[in-house]
């Protein structure tokens, strides 16, 4: 089944929260099931809603990172999928 | 006891009202948790959701003003009153068939112009013929309400989930309530047990959205 834009929203986040909150993305990539150019469009929607933030190890290799508003935004996101599940949306 | 005598106006429109308000409340509460779901979201799908149950919540609204003056001319021969009646009548029909329309529309995931024009030209058609059958109009509705039964036990049965379970005993008990007010020529409590049954649909939906925002 397709997934819809929420439901990708959701995965990531969910991926995030399921690593201590932080991974790199190639491993975002694979473990939120994305294509390079989805990721890259959602990842900024993320950041420009201050949900993710992208930083650096100390190597200098780029990771993202969810911030406190992600953690409300992702509790409010499970509430819409419920929603969408009890509505049979 | 309520002494549930149909054939008096006052009683009767007074019971109704009741019912009208408590609909108007439960109606209310899911258009707003389905806007909350589009802002969090930005999906068109719980705007059109949010749509559909203010629009049918205007058409309750519509329908208490049609019987302030139905009341107002049964209290008084020879005022102005049953033409404004009929008119906010054929509103509130207007409006409920084009929610539970917007509904149809969201469960079947039609969007194409043709469609969306064809379904519009026949829900105003509907609505026009309803004004003098409303075994019509309850018939009509009853169907699009056990459409979207069914749509919600397709659901349901994928995911097994007591809150999907909840929504389609209401969307259920909308239908059938429906389906007996369209009987109420032959008898006024059809009527009666259909208003009933159709808050309750109504109470429960509005039940499960609210308790999971509220969690």
């Amino acid at each position: 089944m397709r997934r819809t834009k929420s439901d990708i929203l959701y995965d990531i986040i969910a991926v995030l929260i399921k690593n201590n909150g932080k991974m790199k993305p190639t491993r975002l990539l694979y473990k939120a099931n994305l294509s390079y150019t989805q990721m890259q469009e959602y990842i900024k929607q993320l950041i420009e809603k201050n949900i993710v933030e992208e930083e650096e190890d100390k190597k200098g290799k780029k990771f993202y990172k969810i911030t406190e508003k992600g953690y409300v935004y992702f509790n409010e996101l499970k509430k819409v999928k419920d929603m969408e599940n009890a509505l049979g949306l | 006891m309520i002494n549930l005598n149909l054939y008096d106006p006052s009683h009767y429109l007074a019971l109704e009202l009741s019912l009208i308000f408590l609909k108007i409340v439960a109606v209310l509460i899911v258009s707003l948790f389905s806007y909350r779901a589009y802002n969090i979201t930005k999906e068109k799908k719980y705007l059109a959701l949010s749509t559909a149950f203010l629009t049918i919540m205007f058409s309750f609204i519509i329908k208490i003003v049609s019987y302030y003056f139905f009341l107002k001319n049964a209290l008084c021969l020879g005022c102005i009153g049953y033409e404004l009646f009929y008119l906010f009548y054929f509103l509130y029909i207007l409006f409920y068939i084009f929610g539970s329309g917007i509904l149809v529309l969201l469960y079947s995931e039609q969007n194409d112009n043709i469609t969306l024009t064809f379904l519009a030209v026949l829900l105003f058609l509907i609505s026009l013929m309803s004004i003098k059958s409303f075994t019509l109009f309850s018939g009509f509705e009853g169907i699009i309400f056990g459409f979207i039964t069914l749509k919600v036990i397709e659901k349901y049965n994928r995911n097994k989930n007591k809150n999907a379970m909840l929504t389609t005993i209401g969307f259920g008990l909308i239908a059938i309530a429906h389906f007996l007010k369209a009987n109420y020529i032959y008898s006024p409590y059809f009527y009666l047990a259909g208003e009933l049954l159709n808050i309750l649909g109504y109470i429960l939906i509005s039940i499960v959205v609210f308790r999971i925002f509220n969690k």
